[in-house]
């Protein structure tokens, strides 16, 4: 990861497929009645 | 001559099993059932047999026999159902392209799968032939239930072999423009036969594990769809699609490589790697997805009975799954190794054999925590010192979770073995590498943690529900990570050029002994996990319906087991390589000097 050439597209790349995964795993969480983080 | 006598018994058989199934399948057994249990008017409960309605036949053991039997028709079964689903692919492909190399390949794999085919129906004929004489009673009332089924089998079973045939033996024939269609066409019409055949021969399996259709004593309701499909029928149809195709990729790999060890020139050597690198192709493409068609099946199978889902994984046949996790991690290295080896073939792999041991580690440790088992076997002295039959660090690394963690991260670098297998020959041409570089490196690395936390925090700290609905998003994280990666490569190297020549046939024969291990490896998971599947019916013919009441009623020790699919692997292989000597000596000829008239 040395240089911008590697750096900017990185981290953007890490905080949207981040945040993409997340909104994924809300949603067929919730698709199965459930919520991400457990509720006893 | 050998493939001639072949042809001419599978011939017998074909006509054998026709004859057999047209007699057996006809409405007389409905009727001859019905009047002898009394019901009029329609179909008589599922018999209730005594041991001595078992025939014993010259001390020969009953089950066994059957058991290796279907075991072997299974086998070759699976085989030749997938051979021609790639070779479709790979001639649709060498039409596209024009690269007459590919035409040359899928008629080799088809060629490969014919002698199998002969050997397919034999053991499907002996197979018929040993449940009429050792379970005439189960036979007869599954022909009644199925005998529209039976009989459209057997009317397809001519149809595929007419189709093979003229597949086949047409292929030279067959040859440029439209010929090429007509040709490619009778390849679509091959594969849509021998999936029928397989969804039918399913439904039978099936209705033995879900039966439906029939009321709690077994009475026929007329209805042969809701008979055929079953609760189980559509799992294992997807499950079993994606295995045979698995399954005949590591068969052909086998046959290549064996052609490649037995090769004399350099030239031959060179194909027969290729051959044996698109083998492995496809078994990998096939593997991948298998995990999750098997999740599919477990799930569904504890869906419709727990005491079956139970005796499935956490009874009885759960410590199997510890062997059966030592088999998959063995596919999973000899699949990467054989890649990992094949990069030898390139000058430009060279910039990836860096990450090859990182890859390695990620792989093994997998594996280690997949094959970990959460009870162990112990002696009391054992089990007082450890204060448990759980182990303080390596318990939890027993239970579903971390295994689906596991065999995620196993699919997620075996993708990437193949990413950088891919590369290996390639210098990509596009401004934006830098940057594809390190989105793929950010959706591997969001991908892999996300796989952890889902794992983690859902495995270990919420309840059962959680830990089952978590294993979806689990998945679809894993085809999303590979898919997006291939996508932005093919974009990536869409324009590249060489690193150099590709050098096929340098390679090292041991990649060639991991493409054995991997048919090997493949043979004997699917004759265990197929006991697994049988066994879990336990002292039932149909589960709930028809009970086994044989002297073999007894679920077997799980050593027994283990010996008697070992026994089973041990001939398939066998017969595999008489199939594969044949394909030798075919293409061999002797001119023997003075012994004909000139």
């Amino acid at each position: 990861m040395r240089g911008n050439g590697y750096l900017v597209p990185f981290v953007a790349a890490l905080v949207v497929s981040g945040a993409l995964f997340l909104l994924m795993d809300m949603a067929v969480m919730n698709m199965q009645g459930l919520s991400l983080f457990f509720e006893p | 001559m050998n493939l001639c006598r072949l042809k001419n018994l599978k011939g017998i058989s074909t006509v054998l099993a026709v004859g057999i199934l047209w007699l057996l399948a006809g409405d007389a057994f409905g009727a001859e059932t019905a009047s002898a249990t009394g019901v009029t008017g329609g179909y008589g409960p599922a018999p209730d047999l005594k041991p001595s309605d078992y025939p014993q036949v010259a001390g020969v053991n009953s089950r066994v026999t059957i058991w290796i039997v279907a075991q072997l028709h299974l086998w070759f079964a699976a085989f030749v159902l997938a051979v021609p689903i790639f070779v479709f692919i790979i001639e649709a492909i060498g039409m596209r392209t024009r690269d007459k190399r590919y035409d040359d390949m899928a008629y080799e794999f088809i060629k490969v799968s014919i002698t199998a085919y002969s050997l397919t129906a034999i053991m499907g004929g002996l197979l018929l032939f040993c449940l009429v004489l050792f379970y005439p009673d189960l036979f007869r009332y599954m022909s009644v239930i199925f005998k529209d089924s039976m009989f459209y089998y057997a009317l397809l079973f001519f149809a595929e072999s007419a189709v093979l045939y003229i597949y086949y033996y047409g292929w030279h024939w067959l040859q440029g423009g439209f010929r090429k269609w007509v040709h490619l066409t009778l390849g679509l019409l091959l594969n849509a036969v021998g999936t029928t055949l397989m969804l039918l021969a399913n439904a039978w399996l099936t209705f033995m594990m879900s039966p439906a259709g029939v009321d709690p004593a077994g009475v026929f309701s007329g209805d042969a769809w809701a008979a055929i499909h079953n609760f189980l029928w559509n799992p294992i149809n997807i499950h079993r699609f994606i295995a045979n195709i698995a399954y005949g990729g590591s068969i052909v790999g086998a046959y290549a490589a064996f052609k490649f060890l037995t090769a004399s020139g350099a030239q031959e050597k060179a194909h027969y790697d290729w051959m044996g690198y698109n083998a492995n192709f496809i078994a990998i493409c096939a593997l991948l997805p298998l995990p999750f068609a098997g999740y599919y099946l477990a799930a569904e199978i504890y869906a419709y009975s727990q005491q079956m889902g139970i005796t499935l994984m956490g009874g009885l046949f759960a410590w199997l799954f510890i062997i059966q996790a030592v088999l998959i991690g063995t596919l999973f290295l000899s699949a990467n190794y054989y890649l990992w080896c094949g990069m030898g073939r390139s000058d430009g792999a060279k910039r990836y054999y860096k990450y090859i041991k990182y890859i390695a580690i990620v792989l093994i440790g997998a594996f280690l925590v997949w094959f970990t088992p959460h009870t162990l076997v112990l002696t009391n002295e054992e089990l007082k010192a450890l204060g448990g039959p759980y182990h303080k660090y390596l318990g939890p690394l027993g239970i579903m979770p971390a295994k689906n963690t596991a065999v995620n991260l196993m699919i997620l670098f075996t993708a990437l073995s193949f990413m950088f297998y891919r590369r290996a020959n390639k210098v990509a041409t596009v401004g934006w590498v830098k940057a594809g570089n390190a989105i793929q490196v950010a959706l591997f690395t969001t991908g892999i943690l996300n796989i952890f936390f889902l794992g983690v925090y859902h495995g270990y700290f919420t309840n059962t529900v959680y830990k089952v609905a978590a294993s979806i998003p689990q998945v679809l994280t894993t085809l999303i990570v590979i898919v997006a990666s291939v996508v932005i490569d093919s974009f990536m190297y869409r324009r590249s050029q060489e690193a150099g020549p590709l050098h096929w046939g340098r390679v090292p024969p041991r990649s060639q002994y991991a493409l054995f291990l991997l048919a090997v490896s493949f043979t004997w998971l699917m004759g265990l996990m197929g006991y697994i599947r049988s066994g879990i019916r336990q002292h039932w013919h149909i589960l709930d319906i028809m009970r086994d009441n044989s002297p073999d009623a007894f679920t077997p020790t799980l050593g027994y087991a283990a010996n008697v699919v070992s026994l089973a692997t041990i001939l398939f292989m066998a017969m595999v390589i008489f199939v594969f000597w044949l394909s030798q000596v075919s293409g061999s000829k002797t001119l023997p000097d003075g012994y004909w008239k000139e």
